[in-house]
């Protein structure tokens, strides 16, 4: 079970880690393309922003992913490092356990329910003129990668017996 | 609406305490509050969290992390310190003085006081325990100095607070400039004090000769705040766009001017900066779901009619909020406190009553935040010059002590003197 | 107490107090939702992104002030303005969703929600101001208030924000070539970026609020608006020369979530529109008044204002309304020349 979980999880990080670096790149391309578009051109396209917005928000979520498989999102250790191990450890699980639920209930289901109201209500992103729902779809996308490490953590802190 | 503060107040609380991640934190107990307050807390959440990482005014994020890095790492410290070197090293504790020089100027070009304490101190603090400086001492003479980078522009927390208050980017980098140069100046005062009462040796006068060909070294990376600045003030492009161009600057440096880069270290930069942009971003999106419910409830309001009441004097109610903003300081990192109390102060003091402008608020907000950094428990500065220098942070807490007066006395003139934050983007039409 | 007890003492209070928080969040939600049927007042959400000094806002205040008289104090509303809650087009998800009841958004935003919208973006649509109200007046305007219900979304009036028109640093603009190579703020709208590009001068979408230092520093040569934002904005210290094209009339409008809308009993229907109405009315008149004052205080503090002949104006877009034939927006368009 484990190994398997390991497994899933290094192909994940690899997967998360070249779309975070692909959307890095692109992002810095646009803006810099809206700065030049204006002076070489004599006037900005209108997608760059749009685009940039669209980046921006894909980038954040799938970085966040990555930020979590590696422990890196900041909390306040202080009070929790001057327990015992075996309490830090309990509360380590407790923690994964907060964020297994916001996994689940804001960013897939939350995020299922966005996807499919802003479907329905067909808004389109004007310069781009795609639908705004496809956006949107990064959320669950990034709340399947946080459930995926949220599980492997409690494997790997044993809050869950090993077989 | 009592019971929705208390719901938020409380969860926020435990689960900060019980080591969950702050973003997390804020997302979960706004959660909690917008489920007791009757709306569809899974879908609110995520549409905020949405909604609230994909505004295009906090686009210049990722790019002044990503030149960060690549300033960090293209060897552009090294030639920083040589300059303030040949400048100020024979002033009385000269090489304290070059440190915070330094701190001050690297913070400015890379928006970020870690990233300052880090380099900066990496060569610092071993370069000053050999000329017999107190190990401890320049450990908090780094973790202090670099603070000023936040409030002298471009500056990441200054975007987060533009986009949370509504005012413009330009005219809070230009409001942060005297702040900044006037923390940086407190500093040195007491760098100067200690080194003639512990009688640290001055350096000599290296002649102008060398003060010029370190100019020459250094005059590359100095462009780039000319460039930053001067395209802005300049009308070339606007202040998120001059972060893209950042990057672009500091590519060429690193990667071609200077070669410390390589090509194929680029894939990892790019990783790093996304990691690192999206810490701060994941907690800005969450905050944007708290700051719905704050005001849906209208917590605000509750808040600064409690605080009229408590005082209808200006200068007390302004203690009040540095105060508060002090405690919450020591416990919480910078970006979470901005973004959790501008909602709830900036009502109060733009009140007639206090009617202070949302651009100097915003400066005090920092200036006082910035001595958070440097404070235990949780001060990311502190720790990284903790680190860098190989020491605890209660050996570094005695030396820390006079700095963080030098700091509060800056604060307490930025925030009773608006001159200082408003003479500039004033002078510039920047506060319309 | 060995520190094991401790710590574990204290993590258990941790977690008891964040459960016993859990519970009380579930116990006030269904408290809440029992206890607001028993409440006869109803209060009506309406978020909004301008300043308490516009005279749109005000417009909004005078009909909270009327939905209180109609309804003898059974309704009102509670308006959150300056963008407390989120941009324009972030208000108006969350009146599809019910989280917000109404918003006050300007047409442009609700083209991605109301394709058909897309018409009052399209440059010299209207003669005068008094054809444009009497268009919106008309089933035409009527119509495309509805236009949104299968998207949750329900128009309920239209306030004035004016005439939008060019303003520039160096030189007036009283014939198109005048924007020749000018560079010109506009809102980051493709209609918009078409209409100065077909006008021959260099589009530049740049923020709202960066605006004043781009007239300063030189970063753009011009932008348009309508008189009180130029005024009001400061931008007439910078930009001295007032052109009154007016090539678009975008209108202001007051939208409910249809949600929402439709919970409402048919008594509070009809005071919430009488009231809106009333507040059009009202808000068209401040609106004429303020645009005159915002004038003579620019022209008093240095600004030119310039009558340009518009025909040459007209004719040089005329390709961006031809390319509309047979489209929605285009028989609007058709539709709204024909009205007197
Ligand atoms: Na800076
Ligand atoms: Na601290």
């Amino acid at each position: 079970m484990t190994s398997t979980l390991l497994k899933l999880k290094s192909q994940l990080v690899k997967l998360l880690n070249a779309l975070v670096i692909i959307t890095m790149g692109l992002l810095v391309l646009d803006v810099l393309w809206g700065v030049l578009s204006r002076y070489l051109l004599g006037g900005q396209s209108s997608w760059t922003d749009e685009l940039a917005q669209v980046l921006l928000t894909c980038l954040v979520l799938f970085a966040s992913g990555v930020a979590y498989g590696k422990n890196e999102h900041l909390g306040l250790d202080y009070f929790v490092g001057k327990m015992d191990s075996s309490t830090q450890i309990k509360i380590k699980c407790l923690g994964n356990l907060i964020v297994l639920i916001f996994s689940i209930f804001v960013l897939i289901i939350g995020g299922i329910n966005l996807v499919i109201n802003t479907y329905e209500m067909q808004q389109v992103m004007q310069a781009l003129q795609i639908q705004k729902a496809y956006v949107y779809s990064v959320i669950p996308i990034s709340g399947f990668f946080f459930l995926i490490f949220s599980i492997e953590s409690f494997f790997e802190k044993e809050c869950v017996k090993n077989d | 609406m009592i019971e929705i503060l208390l719901i938020l107040i409380v969860s926020f609380v435990a689960m900060l305490l019980l080591n969950v991640p702050i973003a997390i934190t804020i997302a979960m107990s706004s959660f909690l509050a917008i489920l007791a307050a009757g709306l569809d807390p899974n879908y609110q959440v995520a549409f905020d969290m949405a909604d609230g990482v994909g505004r295009i005014g906090l686009l210049p994020i990722p790019f002044f992390i990503l030149s960060g890095i690549l300033m960090g790492r293209g060897g552009i410290a090294s030639r920083l310190i040589d300059l303030a070197k040949s400048i100020i090293a024979w002033f009385p504790g000269g090489l304290a003085l070059v440190n915070t020089v330094t701190c001050m100027i690297f913070g400015a070009l890379s928006g970020s006081a870690v990233a300052a304490v880090s380099s900066i101190g990496g060569f610092m603090v071993p370069e000053m325990e050999k000329e017999g400086y107190d190990k401890d001492f320049s450990v908090a003479v780094t973790s202090t100095a670099a603070t000023t980078g936040l409030l002298i522009p471009p500056s990441n927390i200054m975007i987060i607070y533009a986009v949370a208050s509504g005012v413009t980017v330009e005219a809070m980098f230009m409001a942060g400039i005297i702040p900044g140069l006037l923390v940086g100046l407190c500093i040195m005062t007491v760098c100067i004090i200690t080194a003639l009462k512990k009688g640290y040796k001055a350096g000599e006068f290296v002649g102008f000769k060398t003060i010029a060909q370190s100019f020459r070294k250094a005059f590359m990376s100095l462009l780039l705040i000319v460039i930053v600045i001067g395209g802005i003030l300049g009308g070339i492009f606007t202040a998120t766009e001059a972060s893209a161009v950042a990057v672009a600057y500091s590519f060429f440096l690193a990667v071609i001017f200077y070669k410390n880069v390589k090509l194929k270290d680029l894939p990892e930069i790019f990783l790093q900066a996304g990691k690192t942009t999206s810490i701060v971003m994941l907690m800005i999106g969450a905050s944007s779901a708290m700051s719905t419910i704050l005001t849906l409830e209208n917590i605000p309001q509750m808040i600064s009619q409690f605080l009229m009441q408590v005082s209808d004097n200006p200068i007390i109610i302004l203690l009040i909020i540095n105060i508060t903003l002090l405690l919450v300081g020591t416990f919480m990192d910078m970006t979470p406190a901005l973004l959790i109390f501008t909602p709830i102060f900036l009502p109060v003091v733009s009140s007639d009553l206090i009617g202070m402008h949302p651009v100097h608020f915003g400066i005090m907000m920092i200036a006082n935040l910035c001595i958070g950094l440097c404070t235990p428990p949780v001060g990311s500065c502190l720790f990284v010059g903790c680190g860098v220098g190989k020491t605890s942070i209660s050996k570094v807490s005695k030396p820390m002590l006079p700095f963080f007066l030098a700091m509060v006395f800056a604060l307490l003139l930025t925030t009773y003197i608006p001159a200082f934050s408003m003479w500039l983007p004033e002078i510039l039409g920047l506060t319309n | 107490m060995s520190k094991q007890r401790k710590s574990g003492f204290f993590a258990g209070v941790l977690v008891g107090v964040l459960a016993a928080t859990i519970i009380f969040s579930f116990v006030t939600r269904y408290n809440k939702s029992n206890g607001s049927q028993q409440k006869n007042i109803t209060t009506i959400k309406l978020a909004h992104t301008l300043d308490t000094k516009h005279p749109v806002h005000l417009g909004m205040v005078y009909m909270k002030k009327r939905l209180e008289e109609i309804s003898n104090n059974q309704a009102t509303l509670e308006i959150f303005p300056s963008g407390v809650l989120g941009s324009e087009t972030k208000c108006i998800e969350m009146l599809q969703n019910g989280v917000l009841a109404m918003t006050k958004t300007s047409t442009s935003p609700m083209e991605g929600f109301v394709p058909e919208m897309g018409v009052f973006s399209l440059p010299y649509v209207f003669r005068s101001r008094e054809h444009f109200w009497n268009v919106l007046d008309s089933k035409i305007g009527k119509d495309l208030l509805l236009k949104g219900e299968s998207r949750n979304l329900r128009g309920i009036c239209y306030f004035d924000a004016g005439s939008r028109n060019f303003y520039t640093t160096k030189k007036p603009v009283l014939t198109p070539e005048d924007l020749n190579k000018q560079k010109i703020r506009v809102m980051n709208s493709k209609t918009a970026i078409d209409m100065i590009k077909a006008l021959g001068g260099s589009p530049t979408p740049i923020a709202w609020g960066e605006l004043y230092s781009a007239l300063n520093q030189g970063v753009v040569d011009g932008a348009e608006n309508n008189p009180p934002s130029y005024y009001n904005n400061g931008h007439h210290k910078v930009s001295k020369h007032f052109s009154l094209d007016g090539h678009t009339r975008v209108p202001d409008m007051l939208v409910i979530s249809s949600k929402i809308w439709k919970s409402y009993s048919p008594e509070l229907q009809t005071w919430l529109q009488q009231a809106a109405d009333e507040a059009s009315q009202y808000q068209r008149e401040l609106w004429a008044q303020k645009s005159k004052e915002a004038l003579a205080a620019a022209e008093k503090e240095g600004a030119k204002i310039y009558y340009p002949d518009i025909q040459p104006f007209i004719d040089k877009t005329k390709s961006m309304i031809d390319g509309l034939k047979d489209t929605a927006v285009g028989d609007i368009y058709r539709r709204i020349q024909e009205t007197k």
